[in-house]
């Protein structure tokens, strides 16, 4: 008989065991989970609030939740899919808290004494992106991150995370049609405020 | 100037820009960092905080103060109305019995007048 070494092994072990075992309190398990994933969490909350530090955090923020509500998960859809979606709501909240913050520097600058008109320059490249392009994708992150919140989302999991429109349809809890639409709409957008940027540039 | 047709390259080479991205990787030791956090236990206060920083909370408050001051008001205004009532209705009787009496002695006053008047004119 084959002895299992206690040190869990994610090729071995497969999904379905690992949340078992992580449900039964197993910290092997937890660590095996959090190596599998971490770059595919990280990567989407970086995707989405476009700075490293806010990623990391995140990414350890949609850990824990895992860590302390994984007794919620039924398995109904796959843990994946799960992940995604924690993912996805703390970095929406984190974007939320930010772009409060933002908004509230622009009404106390009303108030206050500049009257400088804030310009948003392109500052953030991300580190997948081969070096030709870095210029034009930092263009491109800053329209992504003026989208609306379900366009940017849509977006960010199909060209940044390679999701297909059925994955991001489950994620998203919501029909192919509509990710569908929600794809278009954020490529129109992108093209206006791309145009935007550059006439504005000349 | 840049020309429209320039204009849309620059858009479509920016679009184009994001094709074969590579995905990014966590940071090194971020299990060990990870592990740290789930270690760090939240404070009472902290626990406060966040509670009162979330917008809902915030609102919910503000309604709730609000509705309070809206109640205390009103509750007042009900209060003070029989009170005001009262004196006016007793302002009212005073006024009547000091008008009546007024009469009253008045009329008393000129029968005497005349009754004095009626005495002299018989002598």
């Amino acid at each position: 008989m084959r002895n299992i070494a206690p040190e869990l092994n994610s090729s071995v072990l497969d999904e379905r065991i690992l949340i078992d075992k992580l449900k039964q309190g197993d910290e092997t398990a937890f660590k095996s989970i959090v190596e599998k994933w971490q770059d595919m969490v990280y990567n989407t909350a970086l995707g989405i609030v476009q700075n490293a530090e806010d990623a990391e955090d995140i990414a350890q923020e949609a850990f824990v939740q895992v860590y302390q509500s994984i007794e919620t998960f039924k398995g109904e859809s796959k843990f994946s899919t799960w992940l995604y979606r924690i993912t996805v709501t703390k970095a929406l909240d984190h974007d939320r808290r930010k772009k409060r913050k933002k908004r509230f520097a622009i009404v106390k600058k009303i108030f206050g004494d500049s009257g400088e008109e804030e310009v948003q320059v392109p500052d953030f490249h991300h580190p997948g992106i081969i070096l030709d392009e870095k210029e034009n994708a930092s263009v491109l992150f800053m329209a992504i991150n003026q989208l609306p919140e379900n366009q940017k989302i849509a977006f960010t999991l199909h060209k940044v995370e390679g999701l297909s429109y059925q994955e991001i349809s489950d994620v998203m809890n919501s029909s192919v049609s509509s990710v569908e639409s929600l794809m278009h709409r954020a490529k129109t957008n992108l093209k206006k405020s791309l145009e935007s940027y550059y006439k504005k540039r000349e | 100037m840049m020309s429209q047709e320039n204009i849309q390259k620059k858009v479509d080479d920016a679009l184009n820009s994001i094709e074969g991205i590579q995905r990014a990787a966590a940071t090194p030791f971020f299990f060990t960092r990870l592990q740290a956090r789930l270690q760090e236990k939240e404070t009472i206060w902290e626990k406060i905080s966040l509670l009162i920083n979330r917008p809902a909370v915030a609102f919910a408050t503000i309604a709730f103060v609000l509705v309070l001051n809206a109640f205390a008001f009103l509750k007042q205004q009900s209060q003070a109305d029989p009170v005001q009532s009262i004196s006016n209705a007793e302002l009212n009787e005073q006024d009547i019995n000091s008008a009546y009496d007024f009469a009253s002695k008045t009329n008393y006053t000129l029968s005497k007048i005349w009754n004095q008047d009626e005495q002299q004119v018989k002598k």
